[in-house]
């Protein structure tokens, strides 16, 4: 039975010209797991709008074909009827909370829905339990960590036990294994309850696993589509679309395998390339270039405790030096925002000292601190507050009190750096959630810290995005610029960092260059849900050290 | 290291706290209570003397005053208007007339006891309702509600609306964290400069707002707001003797409160004036 059959499906949003989907063909079978991934605007959300009945609802916008789910035509469906099929699971999950306490925003679905009060209690604690969210459950999840909100959004998405399952980009902050977590209750519940999925993910790796089928959406078309091997072995072919390609994929079509079903996990890899085994190898390269200098900044024993008693820093000794460019990761919840936040001076320690260039954090304002620490928070929309993105950009400056001549050069050149040139008279908030990312960056970069701390720079972007962000974190960096990435894309950690710090609920349980934490710590890493990239595993299972980019990768002919 | 905390409106009670067992209705009767009381007495004195009752709740019920302290700047600026309101424009008659303004209103020794008593009243309502909402959480509010008759969508939308004032002022900090560390002095330099540094705030809190409105319709929607049928709740609460003695208390003060009123003895001195 076809749960989604989307025929020759156009839609366009009320204030645009252009159509946002273009002739889109789609069935998605009952039980099957579609994945969709595609480039920023190609489409993706407005066709996970579409299909939960939301878009028809708020925008009501212009669309012409066929869409049914279930054999409902979607557009003439109300929104609570289709709910009683379909659960929608969006990206941001704090406009999705609707209580205070991340049992009720579970239980809420399943209350309205009336049913009998023993099951509620059993498919929350089941929902919890699937999401690893269950010692959480009194806690307010308006104050979890990112990932741990798209948790509990999961979780009540979930305890509902829908036929259709729509996960749009909702498991982005989530760390690894939460991620692979996520997709295997999606299996679990596919095989016990019959349900079918749409997931819409950035990150190729993990979706390609759990995937039946995979779409490539593109400008509002389905680019590409087939079972994930064999829309993943015509490398060359996706690159165009700015997506994330699997490493597993590219590491098989260096190694010559370009048509047909390619593996597609690590396993299956190593199988197929356990016989070239002695012509590959790994370069001589440097640990992306690691110095050591004086400290930046520095935690000395430091602790940190919330006010609801959650101890999210605990004894934290950690230098970071001048120069560095350094990824801290860590499973949801394990306190990497707070640390940062210590830096900031927003927090200062419930025990123990922060150092910035020597400042105690204890005794300097935030605001003085700012003209040394730039701290680019996760959602822009908390930092964008002008008409335009020019006043935006010379904000800071203008606190600075700067001279015009200096503001004007200053906004020129962020503004060239960030790929935001042209847009200076545009209101920030109209830009795309990736430019606003990028204008958020750059009212920080205006300033020129010292200091720069990003959280979360990539999250919801392309790989082309993700890419500008991080090249010009890069170029910044090659300037003398201290940069903290908080980050759970171990690609752009090993890509990129020139040391790792890795936290668990609060501490410090490893720090270094990252080939010698991903070498020497990798079990402890799985264990506390953060994963090496597969290309990582898979060199250092068939050349004895890891690989992190395919530029290090020798295969000899 | 530490007890485990519960989440209420307004702040994180100790799990153990007995507020947090109250019946809900309990809580809700407190708040109506608390509110009508302080409305219907005029007097100065008794005032005074139920403002004071209302601090030492604090401590008995195992409330941290700290929280009474976070409402003082709230006080402060209702203080100021209520005291540049009977100043320039009030005509209360009295003993002593300290001195008249050019457009016919005076300042009388009544007018600076009436300003008094409007003030007590307010931080009155303030400390009562404050005493509520630490130890309400969001549930008591839509049982409390529909204990006393309210269907479920409405005290569910009183609910949101509550939540979302609290959202709100949490997006305000984190804008004005974000300020702060673009550099802008925020708490200190001229009072213009720091009124158009808070305005600029403005933009993304109402687009905030504006954005959480329309997410929220749908999403509400998507999740069987409000229910067609037979709606399941899974709290339980029971009716204990403690809730029973605690509702008695209220209601007693409430009558009392207003039996006093109706022979006099809590009205203003000398009320009505002409």
């Amino acid at each position: 039975m076809k749960a989604v059959e989307i025929r020759d499906f156009w839609w366009r949003y009320p204030s645009r010209r252009e159509w946002t989907l273009k002739g889109i063909d789609l069935n998605v079978q009952e039980r099957e797991i579609l994945g969709i991934i595609g480039p920023s605007s190609a489409g993706k959300t407005t066709l996970c709008l579409c299909i939960s009945g939301v878009a028809f609802r708020i925008t009501r916008g212009e669309h012409k074909g066929v869409l049914k789910v279930f054999g409902l035509e979607v557009p003439s469906t109300s929104i609570t009827e289709l709910s009683q099929h379909v659960s929608l699971v969006l990206q941001d999950p704090d406009v999705q909370f609707v209580t205070m306490r991340v049992f009720d925003e579970v239980a809420f679905a399943l209350e309205n829905s009336g049913l009998p009060r023993d099951e509620i209690l059993e498919r929350v604690r089941e929902a919890l339990e699937f999401t690893g969210m269950m010692e959480y459950a009194n806690k307010p999840p308006h104050e979890l960590s990112g990932g741990q909100k798209q948790r509990v959004a999961l979780a009540a998405a979930i305890a509902r036990r829908p036929s259709l399952l729509i996960v749009d980009e909702a498991t982005s902050d989530l760390d690894p294994v939460g991620k692979r977590e996520v997709f295997e209750v999606v299996e679990r519940l596919r095989d016990a309850y019959r349900l079918t999925a749409i997931i819409v993910d950035h990150n190729s790796d993990d979706l390609t696993k759990f995937a039946d089928r995979i779409i490539v959406l593109n400008e509002g078309k389905v680019a590409r589509e087939g079972d994930p091997r064999s829309v993943f072995s015509k490398v060359e072919e996706l690159t165009p679309f700015g997506i994330r390609i699997p490493q597993v994929a590219m590491l098989l079509a260096k190694a010559g395998f370009v048509d047909g079903a390619i593996p597609l996990t690590v396993d299956e890899a190593l199988k197929v390339l356990r016989p070239l085994e002695h012509r590959i190898a790994v370069s001589e390269s440097l640990d992306n270039g690691a110095e050591v200098r004086l400290p930046s900044a520095q935690f000395v024993d430091t602790w940190y405790e919330y006010e609801d008693g959650t101890i999210a820093i605990r004894g934290l000794n950690l230098k970071i030096m001048e120069g560095d460019f350094m990824a801290v990761v860590g499973p949801n919840g394990s306190g990497k925002t707070t640390m940062a936040k210590l830096l900031t001076g927003l927090l200062k320690p419930s025990r123990g000292i922060v150092l910035v260039e020597g400042l105690d954090t204890r005794n300097t304002s935030p605001s003085k601190l700012a003209t040394i620490v730039g701290y680019v928070f996760q959602n822009p929309d908390h930092q964008l507050v002008c008409d335009t993105v020019r006043e935006e950009v010379s904000l800071p400056l203008k606190f600075l009190r700067l001279n015009s001549e200096e503001i004007e050069k200053r906004v020129e050149w962020v503004l060239e750096a960030v790929g935001l040139k042209g847009l200076e008279d545009e209101a920030p908030y109209f830009l795309s959630k990736g430019e606003r990312q990028r204008l958020a960056l750059a009212t920080v970069l205006v300033v020129k810290p010292r200091l720069l701390i990003v959280d979360e720079p990539t999250t919801g972007q392309d790989e082309r995005g993700s890419r500008r962000v991080m090249d010009v974190l890069t170029e910044l960096n090659k300037t003398g610029v201290t940069v903290v990435i908080i980050t759970h894309d171990m690609r752009l950690v090993c890509e990129y960092a020139k040391r790792v710090a890795v936290l668990n609920r609060g501490q410090l349980i490893a720090e270094g260059p990252p080939k010698t934490v991903f070498s020497k710590h990798l079990d402890d890493l799985d264990k506390i849900g953060l994963d090496a990239p597969p290309l990582a595993k898979i060199m250092s299972k068939l050349a004895g050290r890891p690989a992190f980019t395919l530029n290090e990768v020798i295969i000899h002919r | 290291m530490s007890k485990s905390k519960v989440k209420t409106f307004l702040a994180y009670l100790d799990s153990s706290n007995p507020l947090l067992r109250l019946h809900p209705f309990v809580k809700v009767l407190a708040l109506l209570v608390f509110n009508l009381v302080a409305w219907l007495v005029e007097a100065p004195y008794p005032l005074l003397a139920y403002l004071l009752a209302l601090v030492f709740l604090y401590p008995f019920l195992r409330v941290s005053m700290r929280n009474l302290i976070r409402a003082l700047p709230y006080l402060l600026l209702v203080a100021q208007a209520v005291t540049l309101g009977y100043l320039v424009g009030s005509k209360i008659p009295g003993s002593v007339v300290y001195f008249s303004l050019p457009w016919g209103t005076y300042v009388s020794d009544r007018t600076l006891m009436f300003m008094a008593s409007v003030m007590l009243r307010i931080s009155c309502m303030v400390l009562g309702s404050t005493l509520v909402f630490i130890s309400l959480r969001d549930v008591d509010l839509v049982y409390g509600f529909k204990s006393v008759g309210l269907p479920f969508a409405a005290a569910f939308t009183v609910n949101l609306s509550m939540r979302f004032s609290m959202l709100f002022m949490e997006d305000y900090a984190r804008i004005r964290d974000a300020m702060v560390l673009k550099g802008a002095h925020l708490d200190s330099g001229g009072l213009v400069e720091r009124a158009r540094l808070t305005s600029l705030m403005g933009v993304p809190l109402m687009v905030l707002a504006l954005k959480r409105m329309q997410d929220l319709s749908y999403v509400l929607e998507l999740r069987g707001f409000p229910p067609k049928g037979k709606r399941t709740y899974v709290y339980e609460f029971v009716w204990r003797p403690v809730d029973a003695i605690a509702a008695a208390i209220l209601l007693i003060l409430l009558f009392s409160t207003v039996a006093l009123r109706l022979t006099g003895f809590l009205s203003f001195p000398g009320w009505p004036f002409l």
